[in-house]
């Protein structure tokens, strides 16, 4: 397909960053196109450069070189309150240690980023509820929660907005096999039905298995891998 | 902005326990309530000054000169519905058979006093009633002139022209104003007797004043109608009133502001480290925010909204707070301050607010910025941090400028520097220590083992956050140690200036054939703290050759002197409740014309070392150099002077002697055959005034220990914002060793070596800190020269400190240990 149709586009992206024995390149000219509705594992050592790739591509922090163009807009051209706008309306996260904030109920939290919108809709936070079965959990506060149950909010909470792509930091990283397997299948399946794009990274190959596609990172660069 | 206040408002009820935020907000009201409480007793004081000020001068409002008042003026305040009376006052001899006497001459119009009594007797011995001023064609007469002139009532005395019967003897007047040994026997009269007899006309000696009083509103009208057309006349102000009235409200103020000033000091100290604290806690949650959508300015504005939210009941406890304590105070002062009932005064509440808010934008803003500029990419790596460059010039900035403001408000400049500096050094000291403790324990914790070599590593580890700790521990001892130390024994100080031997009795008019007969009759009497002083009354001839002209000089005063009588002294030794600011006093046996001049006329003139003065006393002519500058203790009631002259220059002219002593009441019956012996003596009960003081001072102390108490409890604040500040860390780490196999005996002495040597450094750098900021306000401040450090409580402050910071420690941490480790790295 064309770079045009493409929701993530990236060429010759690298990081190096300084570290104690000089100048570590973490990132590798790496080109990469992801397209809607499409869901992609990067996956890949520890210390391979998979989370940086992930922040890089989101927004969250800025390339040595290489150029990254999502959902049409080139990231160096915009600036931190660009960059949080366009996070705000295209994009959905889910992370390996939850972040949920600990002073607001499940509720409240699937609800921030509508709040953050400058939209109230309750309909839409009880759906969310509903759609990870929290329902009966929406007042309780994070820390009263399993890492389940948690994982289950943050999903709720990265797809209330409609996101057009779903970024996931090793989602079932910090939860058991049995809790990790129920949690993948809920973040695949409400991915389906949102028809959102998602971008997976993780250690769990067999997450990483229901992807369209597997990426591997390693050296800083990436290499296409057929799916399991 | 709607959304952003939504936002800043979910979870906020969740985080009112949260001891930060908690610390955050009784600092804040703290300092809220000083502020304001000072301000609206400031108010009140001011009020009741004014009160004071219109009964020493006669009026509510005033003004003097030189030339004539204009009747129209005094006209049309009474067109105002004001009350007015012109008086004109000026030395005059009196004539009487074959005897005369200077005297000073009173000339009121009907009306006067317009506030306050005047007391005159019917006879010479006789009781004092409340009386107007006198009749058209009767005249009021002190005692002494009286005596000095063989008149009794009834008498008639000539003078301007005209025949006066004298209606009574003067005993006291409200607008006695001046110094108390300096004024000659008094003549009341009404002006408009001499007013045509030439006595007042062009090129006499007379001063001028019109006096004012009635409704505020109508006389501040007034005012602003009298203001343009005042050309040779001056308002009378505060700086007209009697010296000691005035060195006692100062001084009372200057207290009162301390105690506020550093009451907001220490808020503000508080309020930094709970915000910082505050932010340190929720960076996750702004990466979070950031991450999720929030730009760096909705996450600013998110935080400040917060702030301002939680602001608020701050601000409503602060003020409420501030208004009882301020009703507290005032009825602690009692009968010092005029019956005037509370009013939220506008000015002292928008004060305070302002305080308030430059308080939380210079002490917390910054750290909550910080919290806009946290990395959006710290939600995948915690250990990702925010540029921190701009955030602190910011807070620099910021905390100045509410520094600024905190010394504005004040209105106590120099004093709010000395601690304002007192404090930027001590928290730069114990920083400095912090670092160097750090970079100690890191070498020598190689060399032990054991619990000492963990609680070393535990201070070596972290240099930055120990300096912190020192710094915040170190400026909450300080506060504490300056309020419970330094504070009472400064007040202290200030109530034994007036001890019980204090003078109160001065005795005028002794001629020097007199002074070894007198001196011998007052000891015997039993008369105390005795000074007999010689006094000349001279003119102002010439400085460094030139003539002094008034109008050269900006402080209305100076007018008085070179106009007037001017009073000279002179002695061998350098004169008691006095300090010596620069030059040098001569010594005995010296022999030079030279003079010592005091503080107060050296800044009216400019005068400096070296200048030359020439004073004409009777008909010859004096020069001297001025070869020291002096301070004198106004308040001690001992006889000063402005200008003492070595003994060699004036010794031999014509002057008499004052004397100041104390006698007990009940051995007053010797002066009244003191009085008998020597019939041209005056004697001037000072016991009056003197326990007025006395009540003054203690009164105002009892104030200042209330203000102190909330300065006390806003360094209490800074106190657990300190400790609160480092217990996450410790938390954690001590969770750490806890899972790596450290036992909780190994743990808890591991602590307690910590622990004592941040109590140890802390307690040091603030005990030393206090007692030099004491020793600063003691000398520049109050003049207190004689001001004695409280060794003792800053030294027993050292273990205090050691067993509040080893106890805080260990309540910090008793969780942790006795906690399965897991546990408390979860929730840690």
């Amino acid at each position: 397909m064309h770079d045009n149709h493409a929701l993530i586009v990236v060429r010759g992206l690298s990081k190096r960053v300084r570290g104690p024995e000089g100048e570590i390149r973490i990132l590798d000219r790496i080109d990469l196109q992801v397209f809607p509705g499409e869901s992609v594992a990067i996956v890949g050592a520890s210390g391979s450069g998979k989370t940086t790739l992930l922040g890089l591509l989101a927004g969250l922090d800025r390339p040595s070189e290489g150029e990254i163009i999502l959902a049409g807009r080139r990231l160096a051209e915009l600036d931190e309150e660009a960059l949080a706008a366009l996070r705000l309306a295209q994009i959905g996260f889910v992370f390996q240690s939850f972040h949920l904030l600990p002073h607001l109920t499940v509720e409240e939290n699937i609800a921030l980023p509508l709040e953050l919108r400058g939209e109230r809709d309750p309909e839409r936070v009880r759906a969310a509820l509903a759609s990870v079965g929290l329902e009966e959990r929406r007042r309780h506060l994070p820390r009263t929660l399993s890492g389940g149950e948690q994982q289950r909010a943050a999903i709720a909470r990265a797809f209330v907005t409609l996101p057009r792509l779903l970024f996931a930091d090793e989602p079932t990283g910090n939860l058991d096999r049995k809790t990790g397997r129920r949690v993948g299948e809920l973040l695949f399946r409400l991915n389906r039905e949102r028809g959102a794009t998602l971008l997976l990274v993780t250690h769990d190959r067999e997450l990483a298995s229901r992807c369209d596609r597997v990426l591997a990172l390693s050296e800083g660069r990436l290499h296409s891998e057929a799916p399991a | 902005m709607m959304r952003t206040l939504r936002l800043s408002l979910m979870g906020l009820r969740r985080e009112l326990g949260g001891l930060e935020v908690l610390t955050l907000i009784a600092a804040l009201a703290l300092g809220t309530a000083a502020m304001l409480a000072v301000r609206l007793l400031g108010e009140r004081i001011a009020s009741g000054f004014e009160r004071d000020a219109a009964v020493w001068i006669g009026g509510d409002f005033g003004v003097a000169g030189r030339s004539p008042v204009d009747p129209a003026w005094g006209a049309e305040a009474r067109a105002r519905g004001l009350s007015a009376t012109r008086i004109a006052q000026f030395p005059s001899v009196l004539f009487h058979d074959e005897s005369s006497l200077m005297a000073e001459i009173k000339a009121v119009e009907e009306g006067y006093p317009l506030r306050g009594t005047l007391l005159v007797a019917d006879r010479p011995e006789g009781p004092a009633r409340e009386s107007d001023a006198p009749p058209r064609g009767a005249v009021f007469a002190e005692r002494r002139l009286l005596e000095a002139l063989a008149l009794e009532i009834g008498d008639r005395l000539d003078f301007a022209g005209a025949s006066f019967e004298i209606a009574g003897v003067l005993i006291a007047e409200p607008d006695f104003g001046g110094d108390l040994f300096q004024l000659a026997p008094r003549l009341l009269l009404r002006l408009e007797d001499i007013e045509d007899s030439g006595l007042l006309g062009p090129g006499s000696r007379a001063a001028w004043r019109l006096m004012v009083a009635g409704p505020p509103e109508a006389v501040g009208v007034f005012r602003e109608w009298l203001k343009p057309r005042l050309q040779s006349h001056r308002e009378l102000g505060p700086g007209d009133l009697q010296r000691v009235a005035r060195t006692a409200s100062e001084r009372a103020e200057r207290f009162l502001a301390l105690a506020a000033v550093l009451a907001v000091l220490f808020s503000g100290v508080a309020i930094a480290l709970a915000a910082s604290q505050y932010a340190a806690r929720r960076k996750d949650e702004a990466a979070i925010l950031r991450c999720l959508g929030a730009g760096p300015r909705r996450t600013a504005a998110i935080y400040i909204a917060r702030l301002l939210i939680l602001a608020l009941p701050a601000l409503l406890a602060g003020t409420l707070l501030g208004i009882a304590l301020e009703t507290a105070l005032y009825r602690l002062l009692g009968e010092l301050l005029p019956p005037s009932p509370f009013s939220a005064a506008f000015a002292p509440m928008l004060s305070a607010g302002t305080v308030a808010l430059l308080l939380l934008s210079g002490f917390a803003l910054p750290a909550l910025l910080d919290l806009a500029a946290v990395p959006p990419q710290r939600v995948l790596r915690a250990e990702s941090s925010s540029p921190r460059r701009v955030s602190r010039s910011l807070s620099l900035a910021a905390t100045l400028a509410a520094f600024l403001i905190v010394l504005h408000s004040s209105r106590e400049t120099p004093l709010a520097l000395q601690v304002g500096g007192a404090l930027a050094v001590l928290l730069s000291l114990a920083s400095g220590s912090g670092l160097l403790l750090a970079r100690i324990a890191r070498a020598v914790s190689g060399l032990t083992k054991g619990p000492l070599a963990l609680g070393l590593a535990a201070l070596g580890r972290r240099p930055g956050l120990l300096a912190a700790q020192l710094a915040g521990l170190s400026s909450s001892l300080f506060a504490l140690l300056l309020l419970a130390a330094i504070g009472p024994a400064l007040l202290r100080q200030w109530q034994q200036a007036l001890p019980p031997e204090t003078p109160n009795w001065f005795l005028l008019n002794v001629q020097p054939h007199q002074r070894d007969a007198i001196e011998s009759a007052l000891l015997t009497a039993g008369a105390s703290s005795l000074s007999l002083e010689p006094f000349a009354t001279g003119r102002l001839l010439s400085i460094n050759g030139r003539t002094p002209r008034a109008e050269d000089y900006e402080d209305p005063r100076a007018s008085t002197w070179i106009h007037g009588p001017l009073n000279l002294s002179w002695r061998e030794s350098f004169p008691a409740a006095n300090r010596l600011l620069s030059g040098r006093f001569w010594e005995e046996g010296e022999r030079r014309a030279e003079a010592s001049v005091e503080k107060t006329w050296a800044e009216i003139f400019g005068t400096r070392l070296g200048d030359r003065y020439r004073v004409a006393i009777a008909d010859r002519e004096y020069e001297f150099e001025v070869t020291s500058l002096r301070e004198a203790d106004w308040d001690s009631f001992r006889v000063n002077f402005f200008i003492l002259l070595h003994p060699s220059v004036a010794a031999d002219a014509p002057h008499q002697w004052v004397a100041s002593f104390h006698l007990p009441r009940e051995q007053t019956t010797a002066l009244a055959a003191l009085g008998a012996a020597y019939p041209n003596l005056t004697l001037i009960d000072v016991e009056a005034i003197l326990e007025r003081l006395r009540a003054t001072v203690s009164r105002i102390g009892e104030a200042v220990k209330l203000v102190l108490a909330l300065g006390l409890a806003a360094g209490f604040t800074v106190l657990l914002a300190a400790l609160a500040a480092t217990r996450g860390e410790r938390h954690q780490e001590a969770a750490l060793l806890r899972t790596l196999g450290a036992s909780r005996r190994q743990l808890a002495l591991a602590a307690l070596v910590e622990h004592a040597a941040i109590g140890l450094i802390a307690a040091i750098v603030a005990a030393a800190g206090a007692a030099a900021t004491g020793v600063l306000l003691a000398h520049f401040a109050f003049s207190l020269p004689a001001f004695a450090t409280p060794w003792s409580v800053l030294l027993m402050a050292i273990p205090a400190s050691m067993v509040i910071t080893i106890l805080a420690g260990t309540i910090a941490l008793r969780g942790v240990v006795s906690a399965p480790p897991a546990l408390s790295l979860r929730r840690g």
